[in-house]
C-alpha cells in the first residue's frame, strides 16, 4: 500500500476501507495481546478484537489520550520491550514538557517510508533546492516537526537551514533561494508563522523575490501562534502566493501529530488527505468515546495501521472535521480538516514552542549588556 | 554498543521512587533546554544525609531511567557529597549511555550539584 500510494489513494471506497480496517484491526490485536495497560484498557470498555472486524467496528477501539504520552510513566504504552526502541521523537507546546513517541525498528521504518511516499505522490520531489525555516535536526535530533520536514532533504538536491539556535536569518534566506534562481527549482518549508515572517521580511525589505513556476511552499504546525493570536489560512495562501510569485496550489499545509504517525497533506485543492494506513474518527466534545457522523465538529481521533512499539489509537487535543469521498484531485478517502485545539489543551506543538524560543532569544539579545534575564533555561518549574 | 543500558532498560520499565515527597527538606528542578528533558527531585535528610529521594522526569528513556537510579543510588549522600558528582560517574553508574545520550549525565548533574545548592542554603533564607 505505501509504494502504491497512487493506486491506494485511487480505491474504490469499498475496497479501501476493507484495506484499512484490515491494517488497524491487526494491529488492535497485536495490542491487545502485547500490552498488558492496553488490555486492561480493553476489558474495562468491553471491547474484544474479536468484535472489531470492520472499518465501522473501529469507532469502538479504545483510545488512548494524548496527555498519557507526557506522563512519566509513559513506559506502560509500550508493547515492546525498550531494548527494541530505535527512536525517540518529541513534540513540545507551551507547557515545556515533552511528549514523546517511541517507535521500534519495525514502526520506524514503516513510517518513514510511508512519509516518504506520500511526499513524492503528493509533490512529486526528486530534486532541486529546499530552503528549511524550521530547527535543523542537527541541532533539535528529537523535534518531530525537524523529523518530518528533513526528510525532503533526502529527495532533494540541496538543502540549507536558516535557523540557527532558534534564531532566524531572513536575509540568509533570501540570499539562499537568490542564488539559486536559474540553477535549482526552489522550495521553501517550515511552520507557517516562519514562513510568515520570510513574507514579512520581503515586504520591509523591499525584497523582489520570485519563485518558479513550479515551486512548492510546505508548512506544518498549525496556526495559532503562541500569543493566542492566530494566522488565517486563506489570507496566508493568498500573501504566499502574491510575494513569492507562485499559484496558491502550489502552497500546501499539512497536519500531524508525532503520536499517531499521520501525516494529513493537502492536495492542490487544499482538502488534507488521511493516508489509507491510518482512520481518522471524529467523536462528540463532549462524549469522546461516541463517534459523530462526517461533517460535524468534533475531537480528532486517529488510528495508525503502522505502529507496533504503542498502541497508536489516539485521542488528540484537536477539534476538525472529518469528511470522505471523491476530492477534485481525484483522490478517494477520508480528509479531515483542524479547527482549533480542545479548550483546556494547551497551545500548539514543536512550532509553537520554535516561535516562542525565537522571541525569547531575540530578547535576550536586544536586552543591554548587565540587564538580568526574565527567563532562565536551566531551572525550570517544578516538572509536574 | 546498545542504544539503552541493562540498568536503564530495568529503571524505565520499573521506574523507583517515581512521585514528589510532601514537604522535602531540599528539591531542585532542571531542564535541558534543547531537547526539553525535565528533571525534579525532592528529598528528606536525616543526619545530614539524604535518607528519602523521589523523582518526576519527562522525556526521552535514558533521561527517565536516569532519574530513577539517581533517586536509589543518593541515598546517603550529604551535599559535599552531591557536589563532587560528575558526568562520568553517572554515566558509569547508569551503565553507560548511547552516543546522543550524554545530555542525561548533564541533567542528572545539574539537579544533584542544584539539591546539593538547596540543602546547603539554611531554611528561611530564601
Amino acid at each position: 500500500m505505501i509504494c502504491e500510494l497512487d493506486s491506494a489513494s485511487r480505491l474504490p471506497d469499498a475496497d479501501r476501507r476493507e484495506a484499512t480496517a484490515r491494517l488497524v484491526t491487526r494491529l488492535f490485536a497485536y495490542h491487545y495481546e502485547c500490552n498488558s495497560f492496553y488490555r486492561r484498557l480493553c476489558e474495562e470498555a468491553g471491547v474484544d478484537p474479536r468484535t472489531v472486524t470492520t472499518i465501522r467496528g473501529l469507532a469502538a477501539i479504545p483510545l488512548l489520550p494524548v496527555g498519557l504520552f507526557k506522563q512519566s510513566n509513559a513506559h506502560l504504552l509500550l508493547s515492546r520491550p525498550l531494548d527494541e526502541v530505535e527512536l525517540e521523537i518529541r513534540s513540545t507546546g507551551t507547557s515545556g514538557v515533552p511528549s514523546v513517541a517511541r517507535r521500534d525498528t519495525k514502526t520506524t521504518t514503516a513510517v518513514a517510508l510511508a512519509l516518504m511516499a506520500q511526499y513524492r505522490e503528493f509533490f512529486s520531489v526528486s530534486g532541486g533546492a529546499g530552503l528549511f525555516l524550521c530547527p535543523s535536526p542537527a541541532e533539535n535530533p528529537e523535534m518531530g516537526l525537524a523529523k518530518v520536514f528533513n526528510l525532503f532533504c533526502g529527495l532533494l538536491d540541496r538543502s540549507h537551514y536558516a535557523l540557527h539556535g532558534y534564531s532566524i536569518r531572513e536575509d540568509e534566506a533570501v540570499e539562499f533561494l537568490v542564488h539559486e534562481q536559474g540553477n535549482r527549482l526552489r522550495h521553501v518549508f517550515g511552520p507557517p508563522f516562519l514562513v510568515n515572517r520570510l513574507l514579512d521580511y520581503l515586504v520591509k525589505s523591499g525584497s523582489e523575490l520570485k519563485l518558479d513556476e513550479d515551486s512548492l511552499v510546505v508548512t506544518l504546525g498549525g496556526w495559532k501562534r503562541y500569543t493566542g493570536a492566530t494566522i488565517d489560512e486563506r489570507k496566508f495562501r493568498e500573501k504566499a502566493a502574491r510575494r513569492l510569485g507562485i499559484a496558491q496550489a502550489n502552497i500546501r499545509d499539512m497536519y500531524g501529530l508525532i503520536e499517531s504517525d499521520m501525516l494529513a497533506i493537502e492536495c492542490e485543492h487544499h482538502h488534507k488527505h488521511v493516508p489509507p494506513w491510518c482512520h481518522v474518527s471524529v467523536r462528540d466534545l463532549g462524549n469522546p468515546s461516541r463517534e459523530v457522523p462526517d461533517g460535524v465538529r468534533g475531537v480528532i481521533a486517529v488510528l495508525s495501521g503502522l505502529n507496533t512499539s504503542y498502541p497508536a489509537f489516539i485521542l488528540t487535543e484537536d477539534v476538525g472535521i472529518r469528511s470522505e469521498g471523491e476530492c477534485e484531485c481525484g483522490r478517494r478517502g477520508q480528509m479531515v480538516s483542524f479547527s482549533r485545539r480542545l479548550k483546556g489543551a494547551e497551545v500548539g506543538c514543536c512550532a509553537v514552542n520554535i516561535e516562542r524560543e525565537i522571541d525569547a532569544a531575540h530578547a535576550r539579545a536586544s536586552r543591554a549588556p548587565g540587564e538580568p534575564s526574565p527567563l532562565s533555561l536551566h531551572r525550570a518549574s517544578p516538572a509536574r | 554498543m546498545a542504544r539503552f543500558s541493562d540498568e536503564i532498560i530495568e529503571h524505565f520499565t520499573h521506574p523507583k521512587n517515581v512521585g514528589e515527597l510532601p514537604e522535602p527538606d531540599a528539591d531542585a528542578s532542571v531542564a535541558d533546554p534543547v531537547c526539553g528533558d525535565q528533571v525534579h527531585l525532592t528529598v528528606r535528610v536525616g543526619d545530614g544525609r539524604i535518607c528519602e529521594a523521589r523523582f518526576l522526569a519527562h522525556g526521552c528513556a535514558a533521561a527517565l531511567g536516569t532519574a530513577s537510579i539517581v533517586t536509589a543510588w543518593i541515598v546517603g549522600m550529604g551535599p559535599e557529597d552531591l557536589a563532587r558528582v560528575d558526568e562520568a560517574t553517572v554515566t558509569q553508574r547508569v551503565g553507560g549511555l548511547a552516543p546522543g545520550q550524554s545530555h542525561c549525565a548533564r541533567l542528572a548533574v545539574e539537579v544533584l550539584h542544584a539539591l546539593a545548592d538547596d540543602l546547603r542554603t539554611p531554611q528561611g533564607s530564601e
